[in-house]
């Protein structure tokens, strides 16, 4: 079952997502999926010390995302999903979480990132990791907040190269 | 005088808005450096900061950031987490830039910081309709 937002973002929980979308999207949790942070006391409670008190945030690693979203048997279920990188999505994918759609919010400039969008930067191995996800039949589509304009990701590739 | 390094991390161009009108008021002032978060990842801004820091070498650090939780908060906690003389500031705001510049050196270091965020609130006037 799907969530109602899979999101990669670089910066993980921050403005855009908890008011950006958790507002209008009605959000009761976020999860948010990280190795490294779940392994970090003082960085989990950084991302969730400015979480509203109406949203449950939670801190998890790849494993224990994987088996919380193949628990999910609500259609309308109210979990945001934040992973920083499209090589998480792969290792949940290869967990055996399958999302049926991406929403690719945010991926900053960094070396050998070039520009897509003024918030989506990509190496090309991350254009890579896209078209694995794509080949896995999941739909991409680029939008930082939900009044933006959503631009499909495989538009976003074959334009540049 | 001890030596300061004042940061102002944004979202958009907010911090070099906000430098440009502190500076009409009160002159340039030294040591100080706007950061937007529009397109550099937060490592790639955090390197930025970080030259600054070794080229100022300064006593105290001092980051004003738009919004507690958002990214630029994130960014300058990960960045006070491994400079001990640095401490942050959210809710920026014209009062209180134009409060810090004109104390800075003439208060001891928590009274200023306790006198800016005075001030910033201060600054918050209504007029009833």
């Amino acid at each position: 079952m799907d969530v109602q937002l899979f999101r990669i973002d670089d910066r993980l929980i921050h403005g855009q997502v908890v008011l950006g979308w958790a507002k209008p999207l009605k959000s009761e949790r976020i999860i948010l999926c990280d190795d490294e942070v779940s392994e970090s006391e003082w960085e989990k409670e950084l991302y969730c010390t400015c979480v509203p008190d109406h949203l449950l945030a939670l801190v998890c690693n790849v494993d224990e995302t994987t088996s919380l979203l193949t628990k999910i048997t609500h259609p309308d279920d109210r979990t945001i999903v934040l992973v920083k990188e499209p090589r998480v999505v792969m290792d949940i994918v290869n967990k055996g979480y399958v999302p049926g759609t991406i929403n690719l919010g945010g991926l900053h400039y960094s070396d050998h990132r070039k520009k897509y969008l003024s918030y989506i930067y990509l190496k090309d191995e991350e254009v890579n990791q896209l078209h694995w996800l794509l080949d896995k039949g999941i739909r991409i589509y680029c939008q930082d907040v939900p009044t933006s304009k959503a631009v499909d990701v495989l538009h976003l590739i074959n334009k540049r190269n | 005088m001890k030596t300061y390094a004042t940061f102002i991390v944004t979202h958009e161009q907010m911090a070099l808005c906000l430098q440009r009108a502190t500076e009409k008021i009160l002159g340039e002032q030294k040591n100080l450096f706007p950061y937007t978060n529009l397109e550099d990842s937060l490592p790639v801004l955090a390197e930025k900061i970080k030259k600054n820091i070794e080229e100022v070498k300064p006593d105290q650090i001092v980051f004003f950031v738009d919004l507690a939780g958002g990214s630029c908060w994130n960014l300058a906690n990960m960045i006070h987490k491994q400079h001990h003389n640095s401490t942050i500031i959210a809710g920026v705001n014209m009062p209180m830039l134009i409060s810090y510049f004109t104390n800075l050196n003439e208060f001891p270091f928590n009274e200023l910081i306790e006198k800016v965020i005075k001030d910033g609130s201060r600054g918050i006037v209504h007029v009833e309709g």
